[in-house]
Order: C-alpha cells, then sequence, then structure tokens
C-alpha cells in the first residue's frame, strides 16, 4: 500500500489542508476543483493498492462535503455529493456518524428537514449504544459522547424547524 | 505555505529533506528581513516581538511572491471577551501572494493581545452596554435591537524591509461584542469563524497528521469538522483537545 508510506501521507494530508487554509478566499466550485486536482494526482500515482484509492476517494469527497456546507450550497449539490460519499462508504464509525451529520446539516441548511431528521433519528440510538460498547476512555467512547450530544443538538433544531 | 512543514519536520529526521528545501539562503526565499517600529507609546503601542518575527519569517519566506517595491497591507483582527479570534482580514495582499498572506494570517491569528489594551477594552464594552440599556428602558414597549460598536484595542503599525522590498504592516484588533447586533452576523460567519480557527490550529502540533482521528488527517480536520457540526470550535475531539491557543 504505497500511499499509506510515511511521507505519502503526509504529503496528502498537507495538500489537502493547503486547500482548505484557503476555503476563505475560494468559491465552492474552485475549491471542490482543487480537491478534485489532488485527488487525481495521487490517484495517478504508481503502486497504488485499491485501499488507498478507496481512502482517497473517502478523503476527498469528505473536504468537499465540508466546503459545500461552508458555502451554503443547494440541497441539490449535498445530495450528489452525498450520493458519492454513502457509494464509497466509510473508514470507521467515526467517519460515518461525522459525515452524516454533516450533510444533516447541510440538508438543514436548505430547509430539507425531513430528509435530516430521517437520518439524525436513525443513528441516535446506534451511535448511544456504541458509546455504550466502547472501551471506557477510549477514543470511540469519547467520540460517540461528543457526537450524542450534537446529533440531539441537531435533532431539536430539526423538530423546531430552524434553519441555520 | 511551508510554516506547517517547519512544524512537522521538527517533529522526525525525514523532515530534514524538507528542512533543506527551505532553509534561508537556499535561494527561495528574501532573506533577512529588518523590521521597524514606531510605536511605543500607550495609544500607539508596539506590536508583540512573537507577532513581529513571525512576520519578518513569512516576508523572508514569501516575499517573493510580491513585486519589489513598496506595499502597504491593513489587518483587522475581531476578538471577543474570552479571547477567541472570530475573524482576521489583511487587505492590500495581491492574488500573487497567497502564500505570503495565507502565513500573515497565521501569525496573526496566533499574536497573542497585552493585557492592558485588552482590560480597557472590556470595560468600554460594558459601559457602551450599560448606555444601551438604559436607552431601550426609555422605549419600553417599542421592540429594539440593542447595538453596540466594537472597540479597537490595538493599533500598531511594522515596517518590513529586505532588498528592494519594503512592507508597512498596519494592525488593529477589535474587540467585539457577541451579546449584541454581533450575534446574528457572527452565526452567519460560523464558516468563517471555523476555518480561521483551523488556521490557527495548523500552525501547532497539532496539525500532526498522525495524531488525526482518522487516516491521513490531522487533529485541526477533526476539529473543523466538529466546529462546521456545532458551530463552535469544540474543546475536545475524540477525547483529544482542540484548544490550541
Amino acid at each position: 500500500m504505497a500511499l499509506k508510506s510515511y511521507p505519502d501521507e503526509v504529503d496528502f494530508t498537507h495538500d489537502m489542508s493547503q486547500v482548505t487554509l484557503r476555503l476563505l478566499d475560494l468559491t465552492f466550485e474552485e475549491a471542490a476543483l482543487e480537491y478534485r486536482r489532488i485527488e487525481a494526482k495521487y490517484l495517478a500515482r504508481a503502486g497504488i493498492s485499491n485501499d488507498d484509492i478507496l481512502e482517497i476517494r473517502r478523503r476527498t469527497i469528505a473536504q468537499i462535503l465540508g466546503a459545500a456546507l461552508g458555502n451554503e450550497q443547494t440541497y441539490e449539490v449535498c445530495q450528489t455529493i452525498w450520493k458519492e460519499m454513502s457509494g464509497l462508504g466509510f473508514f470507521d464509525l467515526e467517519r460515518k456518524y461525522t459525515m452524516t451529520a454533516i450533510y444533516a446539516r447541510c440538508c438543514q441548511m436548505n430547509g430539507e428537514f425531513d430528509a435530516a431528521l430521517e437520518l439524525v433519528d436513525s443513528l441516535i440510538p446506534e451511535i448511544a449504544q456504541q458509546g455504550k460498547d466502547a472501551t471506557p476512555g477510549s477514543e470511540m467512547r469519547a467520540h460517540c459522547v461528543e457526537l450524542l450530544g450534537s446529533y440531539q443538538k441537531i435533532r431539536d433544531e430539526l423538530k423546531a424547524g430552524v434553519r441555520e | 505555505m511551508y510554516r506547517f512543514w517547519h512544524k512537522v519536520a521538527a517533529a522526525g529526521c525525514w523532515g530534514c529533506v524538507t528542512m533543506v528545501a527551505v532553509m534561508p539562503g537556499c535561494g527561495s526565499g528574501l532573506g533577512p528581513v529588518q523590521a521597524t517600529q514606531n510605536g511605543g507609546t500607550i495609544d500607539h503601542p508596539n506590536l508583540p516581538d512573537v507577532f513581529v518575527e513571525k512576520a519578518k519569517d513569512c516576508v523572508s519566506e514569501y516575499g517573493k511572491q510580491l513585486e519589489p517595491g513598496r506595499h502597504r497591507f491593513d489587518s483587522t483582527v475581531e476578538v471577543d471577551e474570552e479571547r477567541v479570534k472570530w475573524d482576521v482580514t489583511i487587505d492590500g495582499v495581491p492574488d500573487t501572494a497567497p502564500d505570503l498572506g495565507a502565513c500573515l494570517r497565521i501569525a496573526l491569528q496566533d499574536m497573542p493581545i497585552a493585557e492592558e489594551p485588552f482590560r480597557q477594552g472590556v470595560e468600554t464594552l460594558k459601559y457602551r452596554r450599560q448606555e444601551a440599556l438604559a436607552e431601550q428602558r426609555k422605549l419600553v414597549g417599542h421592540p429594539v435591537v440593542i447595538v453596540i460598536a466594537g472597540a479597537t484595542i490595538v493599533v500598531g503599525e511594522v515596517m518590513l524591509e529586505a532588498g528592494a522590498y519594503t512592507i508597512l504592516f498596519a494592525v488593529s484588533v477589535e474587540l467585539i461584542d457577541k451579546a449584541s447586533k454581533d450575534v446574528a452576523e457572527l452565526a452567519k460567519r460560523g464558516f468563517k469563524k471555523c476555518v480561521t480557527l483551523y488556521t490557527g490550529c495548523m500552525a501547532t502540533g497539532l496539525s500532526n497528521p498522525f495524531k488525526g482521528n482518522h487516516w491521513s488527517a490531522s487533529h485541526c480536520n477533526g476539529c473543523l469538522e466538529r466546529c462546521q457540526l456545532d458551530g463552535v470550535w469544540p474543546a475536545e475531539v475524540g477525547g483529544k483537545s482542540c484548544i490550541y491557543w
């Protein structure tokens, strides 16, 4: 798995962060293009494994979703990104819960409360259970506790019809 | 923006290669930069040395992105009473110098604010708030929005010179009132606030990609995502602190 070598991993993270640092100066379209350019650069590297390809794609689409939320993109744009993201699956449960919540915020921002509520409501019991099952003091436990609070807040806002 | 690399390079021997690429004197930067301040009075204090040194580093490393000659940058830092920096803007940096702009933005984000002007600013805000409340009481029955102007607490300038380049960098720090009309404005600027804090985070050890919450991400990225979710920069993500200041 070539990309998981120390310098390649750092290179990729560094390149992605350089776009994120400039998000305030870029339009959503520009940011998405920059992230895609980096994705293409690393996907083109020789000897890359299937695992690495999948992770590069996941990381890229995650950054694009964040940029869409920040730049107040339409529901259709968010939905297109979400479809791609769901198709790729998630690296772990923390990624699944965090990305789902960011997408829910995109829906909320566009007044699509029911779509967001369906997702959020379905995951709250799962996150609570995962938190209970996780080893006390573990990172996963901390993520679940933190994210459960975020999910409950989002759910309350959605039910109240609060549009961010 | 190789400040990130400085931090990472310090943590591992492989960074030696990176350091060679950015060391002054290798031909890529401007070389030594001289800084001059004319302040030092109560009304016009000098900017903190640590900030000036960082600004010098930025110009030394990225100054060549500018055309030779004289330049003026005007910057504003908005800070609240909890010392959280909500916004950092720099006017005058041309599009040809994105790395210089990003580097200076980080320097401003990290700039300490002296205790005394900060305390005076808090007092000014309290006074304005009391005045506004008194005005509101006169208008009982009429809905009003209390508007409290921010208090400018630091104004300073530093002249940065290297060879044919001269940059006058003006800095203004404004204490803003979260409790007044700024709330709505700040909410709209939530994303801006998150990215601004992310920028500050990336200048610290938390930017190390091996301390991220998932493969190939810095812990700062995890903090940014959570900030987008909750609208506030988190204290912790996955039990690890996001408080870098």
